[in-house]
């Protein structure tokens, strides 16, 4: 048997990055230590506080709202949990399924927000336009507009996301190797609120690796979807697949660049641009139109020439 | 003495030798966690015959 490194009970994970390995107390204690350790440089979670927790299925959603509602007992916020469906069939139907039977578990109500019902259309629709970009490129901007416009609906004071560790730093080595270093300046724990535009987002698991968000689930037998997005290419793929490679090989790199992103993030200077609300959505956006309003526009030219 | 490795739905008998661990078993990555029996499992854990070996992938992407 081997022991844990802290305490001599039976060690049931070997953490590569520094050697340890821990029981299962010791690992669930030492995640939520993280996750409390984020929470409090944030600041958001109190009593009464609304929190819009973004809830997909997944293992890295999953243990951030289990990890939440076991704190809320102490400390009395409000977690309003949010699926976005972004109309994936045969992947977000069944991880719904999932999250539902988390969300009944924690006795709290999951809210659904589709593509379909706002859009009118889901994303297999989008799939099959002749596009240049891929379904990911979509995707990502509407999920994140739906959330601020479920946070807007709900009086939500603050969104959390699952990102993690490994997302941290995937995006600071994707937004180097793009020199966009007006959203470096904006990639920390935290994306800032512009009041009645944009709803402040915050990443409670940055401190924890992906790969720790499964093993929480585990071994708190929290019900997890396992499958994976038949959409999910591009960019960030080809760097996930090198950096899970890079800490095969040099354990502890993927805590180093997320750490790296949150110091390169304060030293520099804050993202001076101005805050325009979108003529169309009403939200917040870099120029008179936003993001995802632009890019419904580019799909409804595509569905009117298919 | 023999083991199985669990792959999905899937279970193939293997012989390995007395004492083996856990984690030579199967390939250990970035991409996912280790069980046996069901239960999350530290690679140096020293099989016994008949244990279920099981490599999850939880990470998805390449
Ligand atoms: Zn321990
Ligand atoms: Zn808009």
């Amino acid at each position: 048997m081997v022991e844990c490194s802290l305490c001599g009970r039976e060690a049931v994970v070997e953490l590569n990055y520094n050697g340890f390995s821990l029981c299962e107390g010791c690992f669930v204690r030492q995640f939520e230590r993280r996750v409390r350790k984020a929470l409090r440089l944030a600041g958001f979670f109190k009593r009464g506080a609304r929190v819009l927790v973004g809830v997909s299925g997944g293992k890295d959603s999953a243990a951030l709202l289990s990890v939440l509602a076991k704190f809320n007992s102490r400390v009395g916020a409000v977690l309003l949990p949010v699926l976005v469906d972004e109309g994936i069939d045969g992947y977000r139907n069944k991880a719904r399924v999932t999250a539902e039977k988390l969300c009944a578990s924690l006795d709290l109500e999951l809210n659904v927000y589709s593509f379909r019902d706002l859009f009118g259309f889901g994303l297999d629709e989008v799939e099959g336009l002749d596009s240049a970009r891929d379904a990911c490129a979509f995707c990502g901007v509407w999920r994140r507009w739906v959330l601020n416009k479920a946070a807007v609906d709900l009086h939500a004071d603050a969104v959390v996301v699952g990102h993690n560790a490994d997302d941290v730093g995937q995006s600071f080595l994707m937004n180097l190797l793009r020199n966009s270093s007006s959203v470096l300046s904006r990639s920390g724990l935290e994306s800032g609120g512009v009041k009645g535009l944009f709803v402040p987002r915050f990443k409670p698991l940055a401190f924890n690796l992906e790969r720790e968000s499964a093993i929480y689930c585990f071994l708190r037998d929290i019900p997890f979807y396992l499958g994976g997005c038949p959409y999910y290419a591009g960019f960030r793929v080809g760097i996930k697949d090198f950096l899970n490679e890079v800490e095969g090989v040099y354990p502890g790199s993927k805590f180093a660049l997320s750490k790296a992103s949150f110091e390169v993030q304060k030293a520099l200077p804050s993202d001076k641009r101005r805050v325009f609300k979108c003529s169309k959505c009403g939200f917040s956006s870099s120029s008179d139109v936003c993001m995802a309003c632009s890019l419904r526009d580019e799909v409804g030219v595509l569905f009117k020439k298919g | 003495m023999f083991v199985f490795v669990k792959s999905g739905e899937r279970r193939k008998r293997v012989v390995v030798k007395a004492g083996a661990l856990a984690g030579s078993v199967v390939k250990l990555s970035e991409v996912g966690v280790l069980k046996v029996n069901g239960k999350v499992a530290h690679p140096k854990k020293v099989l016994k015959e008949g244990d279920v070996v099981e490599f999850v992938r939880v990470v998805y992407g390449g």
